[in-house]
């Protein structure tokens, strides 16, 4: 495969995966393929958002950039880059060092990420202590004015709460804080506002945008909701049963989807600023264990031929600019 | 009333309140009344869809349960085809008219029944045709919802969630309602596949006017499926109107606020910050005066003293808000 070239051509980018592949251990069916053969970039105060329905594969390429994939996934290929360090490369230990203080994570359920019985203001001190040294005052200090950065009003109080005295968009917010403690270079959001009202989802969106702006993040935005994403991305790389199969900057993929998975998706999308009907994809995504041969989404697709069903296209080498994986691709407008 | 053939109203509403008594504390009884819903009216007409949002905690899914008459009210009226619900026949009879969809299909399913069975479970107890043809009966339905025959002998968990939601819409309509209360019913789907639903509600509509009290948080599914919005805040209804007036001409400033919140969908157009600050308060102690007056950008020390009344701002347009007539909402 050849080298691709990140978008400026000069900027290393902060994130770089290449070629990842996620194999899962099913029942006794050897390695599934959850993730297969993805790449992407995620260049200094840029978000890339992943797409796809569940059970594409997003969540696994998230775990296995942080080094957190479950006991039955493994990395079966490929490289993770971070500032060009390969982190499948790296023992735990190292791991732990690198997650917190290079990378912020936030996951979907802040009320089960937080430790309930330790206060907030425990937590927040326990990622300064312990990737950036600080400690007593100087760390207490450090914590309340994280609290204040993510807009928790009377932050010196709330240290001492516990995440169940909290709403869900307060916990939210906590994680926030804690992700961003060490100024990360890379910060991995796994459905950050899924469970949150939209209300409150924007006010977070809002506020991971500021940072961004503020500290010029990298951000790996993994949402189901294409709105999320136009808000949000850069670029965007959809995934399908596994594979990037769709992957560009966000306006060029939504005004001219290219890939027919990409099309249906977002022709599925209902808007706020319309009424028309709204088409859906028949069928479901394919298991892992049941992949079809030749193009998986052939299965669904409205444009398939004959070599769909003979050979996985592959992509089209456009790039990390645009690039396609399908035989029939739709011109661009 | 213009020339119109009137459409006949289903559901009426009437000053409906639903309280809760909540206990909190290890020690002792703080006992306290959540104002889950309170003085709402409204009503719903023979084949159409209300939709009503808001944000968590704002009673929707209570008024739906109201409707659905799982709970019960403290006060205020449910009017049936104009007959008051509590007065005409118990909850089973009420099941024929008034079915529920819920957002849970792995809850709202009997995991050890497979779905042939569960459906004509429900034939059985409502004793609705001879034995023998209610299996029939069943296939139709599973066939009217897009399913197989096959699927009748499958289990809950051995089907995709698309697929459950449609066993648990099929189950409503077996027994022909003219009210289905469809709590947040497609909110746990993958986008391709809540299309996929909202079209099936929408064709079952058409072909049996059935009518839909539309519960959800996403005000982007709303718009897609309903013929009038009522929007909640803190257990009341502030705002209520047709689609498209709703959308294009908002008069209350929380509707605004909930519209602005939602993503642009169109990348290059991004939403602008969002001007509403904050959480809803608890319904427990709800505020003074106006509900949303602690997170209104417009409020007035009006707002903070008095209970704005709710008015008439257009054809069906209600609007609870002091400043209805001075504020320009629209985009």
């Amino acid at each position: 495969m050849q080298e691709r070239v990140s978008g400026d051509g000069a900027t290393i980018p902060v994130l770089s995966v290449r070629d990842l592949s996620v194999g899962v251990s099913g029942r006794g069916n050897g390695l599934l393929p959850a993730v297969d053969g993805a790449s992407f970039d995620v260049a200094a105060g840029k978000t890339l958002c992943l797409v796809g329905e569940s059970g594409c594969g997003k969540s696994m390429t998230c775990l296995a950039t942080m080094g957190l994939l479950p006991p039955l996934a493994r990395i079966t290929g490929g490289r993770i880059l971070l500032d060009g360090l390969d982190i499948c490369r790296l023992s735990e230990s190292q791991l732990t060092k690198v997650r917190g203080a290079r990378i912020g994570i936030i996951y979907q359920d802040p009320t089960t990420a937080l430790n309930p019985v330790m206060t907030i203001g425990r937590q927040i001190i326990e990622a300064l202590t312990l990737h950036r040294a600080l400690s007593g005052k100087a760390a207490e200090a450090e914590a309340m004015r994280l609290l204040d950065r993510v807009g928790i009003a009377d932050a010196r109080a709330r240290l001492r709460d516990y995440p169940h005295q909290l709403s869900g968009g307060m916990n939210q917010r906590v994680m926030i804080a804690i992700a961003i403690a060490c100024r990360p270079r890379l910060l991995i959001a796994d459905e950050p506002t899924t469970a949150l009202d939209v209300t409150i989802q924007a006010q977070v969106l809002d506020l991971l945008r500021g940072m961004q702006d503020e500290f010029g993040t990298a951000m790996l935005l993994v949402t189901h909701d294409l709105g999320v994403v136009a808000d949000m991305a850069d670029d965007v790389a959809v995934m399908y049963a596994g594979r990037v199969v769709e992957h560009g900057a966000v306006g060029d993929v939504f005004t001219s989807p290219m890939h027919p998975y990409t099309e249906a998706l977002l022709a599925c999308m209902p808007r706020i600023d319309r009424d028309e009907r709204l088409l859906s994809i028949r069928g479901v995504v394919p298991s892992l264990a049941n992949l079809p041969a030749g193009c998986h989404f052939r299965e669904r697709c409205d444009y398939a031929t004959e070599p769909c069903a003979q050979a996985r296209p592959s992509d089209d080498g456009g790039g990390l600019r645009r690039s396609v994986a399908c035989f029939n691709r739709r011109a661009a407008a | 009333m213009n020339t119109q053939p009137a459409i006949p109203t289903l559901l009426v509403a009437e000053h409906v309140t639903r309280h809760f008594v909540t206990q909190r504390g290890l020690f002792w009884n703080a006992r306290r009344v959540v104002r889950a819903v309170d003085d709402v009216s409204l009503e719903i007409h023979a084949g159409e869809t209300y939709g009503l949002v808001g944000e968590s905690g704002s009673g929707k899914s209570t008024l739906g349960r109201l409707v659905a008459r799982i709970v019960s009210p403290n006060g205020g009226r449910l009017h049936l085809n104009g007959r008051d619900i509590a007065e005409s026949g118990d909850r089973h009879d009420y099941a024929r008219r008034v079915q529920m969809v819920f957002q849970d299909t792995l809850g709202a399913l009997n995991p050890r029944l497979n779905i042939g069975r569960q459906l004509m479970e429900v034939l059985d107890i409502h004793a609705i045709g001879e034995h023998a043809s209610r299996q029939g009966r069943a296939t139709d339905i599973l066939r009217a919802v897009g399913l197989g025959e096959d699927a009748a002998r499958r289990y809950p968990h051995e089907i995709s969630g698309g697929q459950r939601q449609r066993v648990v819409i099929a189950r409503a309509l077996l027994l022909e309602p003219s009210l289905i209360v469809c709590d947040e019913p497609v909110s746990a789907l993958d986008v391709s596949v809540q299309a996929q639903v909202i079209e099936l509600l929408r064709e079952l509509q058409q072909r049996q006017n059935v009518a839909y009290l539309f519960i959800s948080h996403d005000l982007r599914v709303v718009r897609q499926v309903s013929h009038r919005i009522g929007v909640m805040y803190l257990g009341e209804i502030v705002e209520q109107a047709p689609r498209s007036a709703l959308f294009a001409a908002p008069r209350h400033p929380y509707t605004r606020a909930l519209i602005d919140a939602v993503p642009s969908s169109q990348p290059g157009r991004r939403r602008a910050p969002l001007a509403l600050r904050g959480e809803p308060p608890s319904p427990v102690e709800p505020p003074s005066g106006c509900r949303f007056h602690t997170r209104c950008a417009f409020a007035l020390p009006v707002c903070r003293n008095e209970a704005p009344p709710q008015r008439l701002v257009g054809p069906e347009h209600l609007v609870a808000c002091h400043l209805a007539d001075t504020l320009d909402l629209a985009a």
